[in-house]
């Protein structure tokens, strides 16, 4: 067994149109996070940051690179098995109940039935919808949907968890709550990617950052070196300010 | 497998949510006004004398019945297989799903199964109204009746499975059309063109003809007890449905390669 959880080398992902050479959306990106580490990865809209997580995922197929997690190929069930996943917005069925809607989850990881009850109810009291537990999803509002998401993301107590703007649509209380949950996690041992417009949240529960503009890394430190004498939105600004696609 | 399973179960709640209580009701109220018309019509011929005619119609009611279901669900089962994965890959409710370990394959069974168990769920109401009036009327069920049951499951099954696999790589309006008009079409474009003068045509015929499902060559359902009629021929028939279902497995088995190969959440 490796220490180290994700190792993404050479990284290119191009989206092909049916003319033209297409638009790079990550170029030769490499990065490597390990156990018990919280990575951020931060840049304006259209930097490569989803694309890099859906990579990561194996939902989307890189033209060149590699990308292992554990040492298992990103798109393999091993790798999958140790990865949770939340995106900017929860996707979901929104006809399930919360409760049954984690158990879905839970058992396509692979978990029995006394794990998913021993652990489901803690962890819904946890992101504070236990008293919700019974209801419809599409009954929630968009923060709750988005709660229920981590919840989830954290069902099968992940070794590495993959968050893509985890706190769109939280409230204050629901970005602290996330924030808290990440440095738990990170304490347990789990390497953390988290990718974020909230530079406030990465300086909080991040050790490092990586800095993407139109899919290539301009920065790649720790975040302590990062701000040391300014804030982390200061050198945002400095090295991709202004070079928003979206 | 287990996956799929799970999967399954998910799509058939998924598809309990899509309002088929009318499509239902609607089947329900044609089936009431048949039963009407039938008692009406058995009372008459009674009163009449006409016991032969009256002792007909309830095998015609029970294949009316069935065949009305059978039609239907074919066609539902057809729909619900092209846009059970685009709904899915709409909402963008597959990522989390995918990001689960959880392989493609699994995904793609999952749904089948699911849209197959609705169709075969569904088909159990009008069976168990045929089996209840062919007990109350006294009908004989015929092999021609237990072979037409097969005859229609299989339809669903292979329906269900080719139609999922082809929502899987193309759009739902394009795998629909396919599995409802192109392939039945294109099996009678290579039929006739076998018979051409021209070798190149009479063999492109029979490529044609080879890469299309089998043809039923009788719907045991329509005439299953009817006593007047020669009975058909049952081993062709089972033929037919093992070939339709083979012709599914492989298609199936292609579309989950090329969706193991297909990116999702590209668009975002």
């Amino acid at each position: 067994m490796t220490d180290v959880a994700l190792r993404v080398t050479g990284l290119t992902k191009r989206y092909r149109g049916w003319f033209g050479r297409g638009v790079l959306a990550v170029d030769d990106l490499s990065l490597e996070i390990e156990a018990g580490e919280a990575l951020a990865l931060v840049g304006p809209n259209g930097a490569g940051k989803t694309t890099t997580l859906l990579s990561i995922l194996g939902l989307l197929r890189p033209e060149r690179g590699e990308i292992r997690i554990f040492g298992e190929p990103a798109a393999s069930r091993a790798a999958r098995a140790r990865l949770g996943f939340l995106s900017e917005i929860f996707y979901t069925y929104p006809y399930r109940r919360a409760d049954d809607l984690m158990r879905f989850y839970g058992r396509l990881s692979g978990m029995t039935e006394v794990a998913l009850a021993e652990r489901i109810p803690p962890l819904l009291e946890r992101v504070g919808l236990a008293e919700s537990s019974r209801r419809r999803v599409k009954r929630f509002s968009k923060g709750m949907v988005q709660r229920l998401g981590l919840a989830q993301a954290l069902l099968h107590q992940p070794d590495l968890l993959v968050l893509d703007e985890p706190t769109t649509g939280l409230d204050p209380e629901g970005r602290r709550m996330v924030a808290d949950v990440v440095s738990e996690e990170q304490r347990r041992g789990t390497a953390i990617l988290l990718s974020s417009h909230i530079l406030t949240d990465v300086e909080r529960v991040c050790d490092r950052v990586v800095m993407l503009r139109r899919g290539k890394v301009v920065l790649a430190d720790r975040v302590a070196a990062v701000t040391a004498g300014r804030s982390l939105e200061d050198a945002y600004m400095e090295l991709v300010g202004g070079s928003s696609d979206g | 497998m287990a996956r799929a399973w799970i999967v399954a179960k998910n799509t058939l709640l998924e598809i309990g949510q899509r309002r088929l209580i009318y499509f239902v009701a609607a089947l329900f109220f044609v089936n009431a006004v048949s039963l009407y018309r039938m008692l009406s019509n058995v009372e008459q011929a009674e009163l009449a004398g006409e016991v032969e005619f009256a002792s007909g119609l309830p095998p015609d009611l029970i294949t009316n019945v069935l065949t009305l279901w059978d039609t239907s669900l074919w066609l539902l089962t057809c729909f619900l297989g092209a846009t059970v994965i685009s709904a899915e890959t709409k909402s963008r409710a597959v990522i989390p799903t995918l990001a689960r370990p959880l392989t493609r394959h699994e995904f793609l069974a999952g749904k089948a199964i699911g849209v197959i168990a609705a169709a075969v769920a569904l088909f159990v109401i009008p069976l168990g109204l045929s089996l209840f009036a062919a007990w109350w009327f006294g009908v004989d069920l015929t092999r021609g009746f237990w072979l037409g049951l097969a005859q229609a499951v299989t339809a669903y099954i292979a329906m269900g499975t080719m139609t999922v696999a082809l929502a899987a790589v193309w759009s739902p309006m394009a795998a629909g059309m396919t599995t409802l008009f192109v392939l039945p079409m294109a099996r009678w474009l290579g039929e006739s063109m076998t018979g051409a003068p021209n070798p190149v045509w009479a063999a492109l015929g029979y490529v044609l003809y080879c890469l299309t499902p089998a043809e039923t060559p009788h719907t045991l359902m329509v005439s299953a007890l009817d006593s007047s009629l020669i009975e058909p021929a049952y081993g062709l028939v089972a033929l037919v449905m093992l070939e339709n279902l083979g012709y599914a497995a492989v298609l199936f088995a292609f579309a989950a390669w090329v969706f193991a190969r297909r990116e999702i959440g590209s668009d975002g």
